[in-house]
């Protein structure tokens, strides 16, 4: 109950201004060309006005979906949502905010040691493995509800946001026998297998203890569980180590779920120290700054205002490096910047520097001998900005995005383009997945194997 | 459609205010209400406007025939057949799959019956205007399309208040011209919205994140996992997740009667009051005094009056109070949790009128704290359709599963809510209400200061709480209405 015992009769005039707010708004709701179609913040296409059908008249989607676009594409979407989130902002006053369900985190299982010289030794006659063990993963038995648990759970801690690990066995071991099963496939022609997963920030910049209190899993916990369960001719790169040794440069975007480009170049050299190459030196390469970027976590802060905005920095690797990139399967290439210029676009779209997420980009260093080695790099948008590094060991270094690529399983392409090495570096929330693991089992051997 | 949507807001709403607004006669302006009602139904269930057009038109059949009837028993005769054509079709659309579970496994047929919007609130107000005919406590309208607008109009359609002929007919129908108060009503109908959009949506959202979404919770397959989960709440958690859904249910329900207030203001239709501060209450009895009046209003003038209500033998009374709880209960919901619901405050119900009640009125605090605890375990079972989960959370609120008193992320959880938390106690309670009130008795109108006042509360911050509101409902957010299902 409110204002039922009225000491005023207030005079409608007072009302004005709610019916001015009122009606322009609903004037401008009813321009349609106002209405935006994609959301540059959220990185997603907004709702459509629906198809008319008289099943869909009779159930009541029309409707429903005509109330979904009337709001998903009201006129001035974006500048609403950040008045949202200011409003929002004040509801704590908690440093650290929840902003989506924190779901309780399955435990990672106790792995064996590591079995010395895997770490960075890429001979296998030096890495034995006690064959004789059947492997035990031991732990929870994840089962197929493991899948609901994974990761995705948003959280901001001062000034920067972070997801949520959560570690699903089913999971792990799916991505293991995906690995392990591409290893067998090829084991006759001459290629080295790589994992490099890419950790995300939580496992990197925040404390262990921390972590858990946070309901996210040990990361370096989850990579020696799948490193300890992969084949020992597979170079295991610790990924989670090499980034923690820098974690107080800035390796992490805050308001955006990746790494930055000197995050991506750290796991670049831990690679190359794994592989016995030399890797270029940062100071070799020239950093280009893009500017401000405010990244795809940003319009889900809790407190947007407490934000630290980010900056995009990309090193131009040298050498004549010419990209040749497919925008659909099977289709034919053509030529895109390694590093495009996002200098004057907004600031969302800043980490488009590194290229979009092509199927495949056949990045080409000329410069190095046509006999230099040539490499595949499984990845996601992660890898994007990993890729440009490898041209300065590889001559060839094929990008495959193993969300978009299916021209032809990985084993006919090493086969077809006479690969050396193939590096796996999904990002670790992936690797926790189940659409993650079964496209990385699906780029690697084929659909349905 | 929901009163808190943009589509609403910005589609139908103004709309429907501008054409009653251009309207010159009542007659004309009913029918222009009719047409919107219509299609504000419509847009919600398209199919179910033909039954919302068909229990109207039975109703102010009955009616009229309760009207014509000479005899006393031929009048009840026409009230037994509205009563068997209402109760029969809500008892079909609503409680067949919950009576078919008695005997065995659900027909596929009954399985895929839909609820209808609303008819919980329409089929009531409807049976109301019969039973007010046959006592004569109402005149049977002549008018069919009166009786569809009555029971169709979209302020009170679907989420009550359950508005009872007698009071809306003079308003509705009569000669007098209608005395709208524009601004009050404006101001009521924002003090709903930001109550929904800005409170209640929140709440609810917390409410989800640390006592599941009501889909996780309503996925059979999930059992295991959901019962993991809330055993493993923290004290802390499980009763800072009860209290965000307390509060949610209360703001989310209360919002809605507040915009039906105040719309109905907007025209010059006063429709009763539905709520008053219900968790201030120091006793369940004062609790649904409080909470969704019209409803307990409906229950004690057609049911437990006619039973007999207080008088005769304590068995008697006692069997009375348990059919309005049972049917209370069941009103909610066809799940069996909302009957135990029911069932819960009648034992309270049963104790206060026993002896718990002068108890209580001598315990001031202790009082308020009894109430708030039964409410809240009752929202235990009423959140939860599976009683197995409720029993679990049940367990948690008081560390019986080995639960930890807190947690780390429960502690940012009421951290990181703590104002809005606030806000929404304080704005379940009638300080607010009260300050408004010493406000305007203290600042005159007229007087600068007066102006002042009713500039601030009348004009701008009814137009705040749209643009707050607008903004938080950009998106398609997190928006969902309770009694909705009802």
């Amino acid at each position: 109950m409110g204002n039922q015992n009225q000491n005023r009769t207030p005079s409608w005039k007072l009302a004005i201004p709610f019916f001015l707010v009122l009606g322009l708004l609903t004037a401008v709701s009813l321009i349609i060309p106002l209405r935006p179609t994609q959301s540059q913040a959220e990185k997603r296409n907004l709702a459509e006005f629906p198809d008319f059908s008289m099943e869909n008249l009779l159930s009541g989607d029309y409707f429903d979906d005509i109330s979904l676009w009337f709001s998903d594409t009201f006129p001035g979407r974006e500048g609403w949502l950040s008045l949202a989130a200011y409003t929002q902002s004040f509801q704590g006053y908690s440093d650290i905010a929840i902003v989506t369900d924190l779901p309780q985190a399955e435990t990672v299982p106790e792995y064996r040691p590591p079995r010395e010289p895997e770490a960075s030794e890429p001979d296998p006659a030096a890495t034995e493995p006690e064959e004789t063990e059947a492997p035990e993963w031991g732990g929870v038995d994840a089962g197929e509800e493991a899948d609901i648990n994974i990761a995705g759970s948003i959280i901001q801690i001062g000034d920067a946001m972070y997801s949520a690990l959560g570690f699903s066995q089913t999971e792990s071991d799916r991505y293991i026998a995906a690995v392990n099963d591409f290893v067998q496939a090829v084991e006759d022609l001459d290629v080295t297998v790589v994992s490099a997963p890419a950790p995300t920030a939580i496992g990197i910049l925040v404390e262990e203890q921390f972590q858990e209190k946070l309901h996210s899993v040990s990361q370096e916990k989850t990579l020696a569980y799948l490193h300890d369960g992969m084949d020992s001719s597979v170079v295991k790169v610790d990924t989670v180590s090499a980034l923690r040794a820098h974690n107080s440069e800035y390796i992490y975007f805050r308001t955006d779920h990746h790494w930055t480009a000197l995050g991506a170049y750290y796991s670049y050299r831990a690679v190359c120290q794994a592989l016995g190459m030399e890797p270029v030196e940062l100071d070799a390469m020239e950093a280009w700054d893009q500017g401000e970027f405010v990244g795809s976590q940003f319009g889900r802060a809790a407190r947007p205002q407490k934000l630290k905005h980010d900056n995009v920095v990309a090193y131009i690797p040298k050498g004549n490096i010419v990209n040749t990139v497919t925008e659909k399967n099977g289709a034919g290439g053509f030529e895109y910047p390694l590093l495009a210029d996002t200098t004057q676009r907004n600031k969302n779209a800043k980490y488009l520097v590194f290229g979009t997420d092509w199927p495949k980009a056949h990045i080409e260093n000329r410069s190095l001998p046509a006999d230099a080695p040539s490499c595949v790099v499984v990845k996601d948008s992660f890898g994007n900005c990993f890729a440009p590094f490898l041209t300065q060991n590889f001559r060839n270094v094929y990008s495959l995005d193993y969300r978009k690529f299916r021209e032809k399983p990985l084993t006919e392409f090493v086969e077809e383009y006479d690969i050396d090495c193939v590096i796996f570096m999904p990002y670790l929330t992936a690797t926790q997945s189940g659409q993650g693991t079964k496209m990385i089992r699906s780029i690697a051997l084929g659909s349905g194997k | 459609m929901v009163f808190s949507s943009l589509i609403f807001l910005y589609g139908f709403f103004s709309l429907s205010l501008a054409a009653c607004a251009l309207c010159r006669s009542r007659r004309v302006q009913n029918g222009v209400l009719l047409v919107f009602s219509l299609v504000f139904y419509a847009w919600g269930e398209p199919r179910y406007v033909l039954l919302l057009m068909f229990m109207a038109f039975a109703s102010w059949a009955c009616a009229l025939g309760v009207d014509r009837a000479q005899s006393r028993a031929g009048k009840g005769l026409w009230v037994a057949l509205a009563a068997v054509i209402d109760i029969g079709l809500i008892g079909w659309f609503k409680y067949a799959g919950l009576i078919c579970g008695i005997f065995g496994p659900v027909p596929e047929l009954v399985e895929r019956i839909a609820l209808p919007i609303g008819i919980s609130f329409y089929t009531f107000q409807l049976l109301s205007y019969v039973v007010d005919v046959y006592r004569g406590d109402a005149r049977a309208q002549g008018s069919y399309w009166n009786v569809l607008l009555y029971a169709a109009l979209f302020h009170q359609c679907i989420a009550g208040p359950i508005v009872r002929y007698k009071t809306i007919d003079r308003e509705l129908f009569g000669s007098e011209p209608r005395r709208p108060e524009v601004a009050a009503g404006v101001s009521r109908f924002c003090t709903g919205l930001g109550k929904k959009v800005l409170l209640a949506n929140p709440c609810g959202a917390l409410a989800d994140a640390m006592l599941l979404a009501d889909s996780t919770a309503a996925d059979p397959g999930l059992l295991a996992s959901n019962l993991q989960q809330l055993g493993q709440l923290s004290v802390l958690g499980a009763w800072l997740g009860i209290a965000a859904y307390g509060l949610h249910i209360y703001l989310d329900f209360s919002a809605y009667s507040d915009m039906a207030i105040g719309m109905g203001r907007m025209l010059g239709l006063h429709y009763p009051e539905n709520f008053n501060y219900p968790y201030i209450s120091r006793t369940v009895t004062e609790f649904w005094r409080r909470w969704h009046m019209s409803l307990g209003t409906f229950f004690r003038d057609y049911v437990y009056i006619p039973l007999g209500g207080n008088r005769g033998s304590f068995a008697r009374v006692t069997l009375n109070t348990l059919a309005v709880w049972a049917l209370t209960g069941l009103w909610h919901g066809a799940s069996w949790n909302f009957l135990l619901w029911g069932l819960w405050f009648f034992v309270f119900l049963m104790l206060e009128r026993l002896f718990l009640k002068k108890w209580l009125e001598r315990l001031p605090v202790l009082s308020n704290l009894y109430l708030l605890v039964v409410v809240l375990l009752g929202w235990v079972i009423f959140r939860f359709s599976n009683l197995e989960l409720g029993g679990m959370l049940a367990r948690s609120l008081f560390g019986l599963n080995g639960n930890a008193l807190s947690s780390f992320t429960d502690e940012i959880q009421l951290k990181s809510h703590a104002f809005l938390l606030l806000a929404a106690v304080l704005a379940s309670t009638p300080v607010m209400h009260a300050v408004k009130q010493r406000a305007e008795a203290r600042l005159r109108e007229g007087t600068l200061a007066g102006r002042l006042w009713d500039v601030t509360v009348y004009a701008l911050l009814p137009a705040v709480l749209l643009l707050l509101s607008t903004a938080n409902l950009v998106g398609d957010s997190y928006n969902p209405f309770l009694y909705f299902q009802f």
